[in-house]
């Protein structure tokens, strides 16, 4: 009994995600059809993919916010590039890019040793501007053949994008708990000073999880190109806000040093079927924004309770 | 060189390394004279100055989640949410007083909702940065809700309109309502008992609590006052424009962000004052409209702004070291 019970409490997360999931196909007779099933897929991939980068500067304690920016400003960069340069050349120059964006963020942080949460707040800002800026404040379309033709490539109902997510959590999950870089992220994480006097490069380590980070933002833009043929600067605006609380969800904490990739795959799943059955509930647009920010609020305010519920002040 | 005349030297450096915020805007100030010859006029002083007051006030806000070691995100929806309450209940119970109320109690609860988180959550500023922007998005989903996403349009009592955009002997009320809101709070936190526990929660929370300050409500009355502040920045820009926006708020919260830090308040609490709010929000009221006056696109302003604060919080960082 006591097992079972254990087995219930560390796999609430996907055991949740799979009652919300049956529940809603057997009352609702809209969820289980394939073109929502399609959607839901689709919705999962380009979020998710962000969502395991942001893992690894939550694994490290950091904070960093402007994803949603990175995601806009490469996702700009690669739709005014594609129709000149081609497919490959467009999406190098767009995870290059990610990964400068996450150089710049983590430039401050770890060798400034500035607040990570004040800087990606400027950070957001900048990019926001400068995707903004090159596009001339207007959306970049395109229905390039390359990325209708991914579009387009589905296993049953599932799209492939799906499955690259997939991918990147599992070698997400390779590097954090196969490698030595992995576990001296847990370290960092878990007590920084600690890690500081064993010896552990400490910047060097806080400054990659935000080139990762900016990889990933990428990579997810990219993606989310792959179903919207459009890009502009006001894309992803409400990224962090969607992004936090899958990660959070899942089990990694804010404090650092506690969670994963796997994790936080089953966090993307779950907030993504909860944000699916609220649509099929037809409940109005800004209503459902103030239900996924008391979602957000809740998950905060809960961690960050128990993390500090032993200090008086 | 004499001894006498180095250590005149070293203590000029030392006064400007501690004042740059101060040398930024006398800098600012010769450059807006030089780019413009109508810079000195009193109409457009007078013009600068209603054109900051709404920013002003809401600095003033931030500044004292800052004072008490917190940060504050949501003024931004905060003051979307008091705009469209103010002119929505103004339209429909054809009352100024009530819809300015409605305003206050929502700013009031929204700041008292923030600060009472932050007590349950013993929070630092990493905590209250991640609250804040959750109750930022539930107060732009109210502000939403409530208005439909649509614009609304008062119908304005003649001193409504005059808090906006009135004068009293060419001096703009909005202005004044500005500078009297930051000469009562410099009072009340440098000059009162009250205060000067205030600052010391928020520069150490550990020492304060052993010595027996309320340093959860020196908390809750922080981000009350930021709650309020922006209440009365939706009060004066509802005013002025006799029209409310559920998008007024966006960006609100970076410019007040801003200003309150690129004018020397830090960042880790417990330094600062209303000194330091009145030349930031003038440094950054002088480069937007020296921004404008060179007609810089809206777009690359963002940028600009955050390579201000950037570099702001940069020399925050040194200063502190």
């Amino acid at each position: 009994m006591l097992r079972v019970k254990k087995a219930v409490m560390d796999y609430r997360i996907p055991l949740l995600a799979l009652s919300i999931f049956v529940i809603m196909s057997l009352t609702n007779e809209y969820f289980f059809k394939p073109v929502n099933l399609t959607g839901l897929f689709e919705s999962i991939s380009a979020y998710g993919i962000v969502a395991i980068g942001f893992t690894f500067v939550l694994l490290c304690g950091q904070l960093d916010i402007s994803m949603g920016s990175v995601m806009a400003l490469t996702a700009c960069v690669f739709m005014m590039t594609l129709p000149t340069i081609g497919f490959i050349p467009a999406m190098l120059i767009s995870l290059v890019l990610g990964c400068v964006c996450g150089v710049i963020t983590g430039f401050f942080v770890a060798t400034f040793r500035l607040p990570p949460f004040i800087v990606s707040m400027t950070m957001q800002l900048a990019y926001k501007g400068i995707a903004l800026t090159i596009t001339g404040s207007t959306p970049v379309s395109n229905m390039h053949p390359t990325l209708l033709a991914i579009s387009e490539v589905m296993l049953g109902p599932i799209p492939i994008t799906f499955f690259l997510f997939l991918l990147v959590a599992l070698v997400a999950y390779y590097v954090l708990t196969q490698t030595q870089y992995g576990r001296n992220l847990y370290v960092i994480g878990g007590n920084i000073n600690v890690a500081d006097n064993l010896g552990l490069h400490v910047r060097g380590h806080l400054w990659s999880v935000f080139i990762v980070q900016g990889f990933c933002a990428a990579l997810g833009g990219i993606v989310m190109m792959t179903r919207m043929f459009s890009a502009s600067g006001n894309l992803a605006l409400d990224g962090p806000l969607n992004i936090i609380p899958m990660v959070i969800v899942g089990g990694t904490a804010f404090s650092g040093g506690k969670g994963g990739a796997i994790q936080t795959l089953w966090g993307v799943v779950l907030m993504n079927i909860i944000y699916n059955a609220m649509s099929m509930f037809s409940l109005q647009a800004n209503m459902q924004e103030m239900v996924k920010g008391l979602i957000l609020l809740l998950i905060i305010v809960a961690d960050k309770y128990m993390e500090n519920r032993s200090y008086k002040v | 060189m004499s001894d006498v005349e180095k250590s005149k030297w070293t203590r000029a450096g030392g006064w400007a390394r501690d004042n740059t915020n101060l040398l930024l805007l006398v800098a600012l100030i010769v450059a807006g004279a030089l780019l413009s010859e109508n810079f000195f006029s009193w109409t457009n002083l007078m013009n600068l100055m209603r054109r900051i007051s709404v920013n002003g006030v809401m600095a003033i806000g931030f500044t004292m989640t800052l004072l008490v070691g917190g940060f504050d995100l949501s003024i931004g929806a905060t003051l979307s949410m008091c705009a469209v309450l103010c002119v929505g209940i103004e339209k429909s119970s054809g009352s100024a007083a009530l819809g300015m109320a409605a305003a206050i109690g929502a700013g009031l609860a929204m700041g008292a909702f923030n600060g009472v988180l932050m007590m349950v959550t013993r929070g630092g500023s990493g905590e209250a940065f991640l609250i804040t922007l959750a109750t930022g998005m539930v107060g732009t989903a109210i502000a939403l809700t409530y208005c439909s996403g649509l614009d609304i349009y008062g119908v304005n009592a003649e001193w409504y309109k005059a808090i906006g955009q009135g004068n009293v002997a060419s001096f703009p009320i909005a202005a004044i309502i500005w500078i009297v809101l930051m000469v009562v709070m410099q009072v009340i936190i440098k000059k009162t008992q009250f205060g000067r526990k205030m600052i010391l929660s928020g520069a150490n929370k550990k020492s304060a609590f052993l010595v027996g300050i309320d340093v959860n409500g020196m908390k809750l009355f922080g981000f009350t006052m930021a709650g309020l502040m922006a209440a009365l920045a939706a009060i004066i820009m509802t005013s002025r424009t006799t029209a409310a926006s559920p998008y007024s708020g966006n960006g609100a919260d970076f410019d007040a962000a801003i200003a309150s830090i690129v004018g020397g308040n830090s960042l880790v609490g417990g330094k600062g004052g209303m000194v330091q709010v009145l030349i930031g929000v003038m440094i950054y009221g002088l480069i937007t409209n020296i921004l404008n006056l060179t007609g810089i696109d809206s777009v690359v302003q963002y940028i600009v702004k955050g390579a201000i604060l950037l570099l702001a919080i940069c020399l925050d960082k040194l200063n502190r070291r």
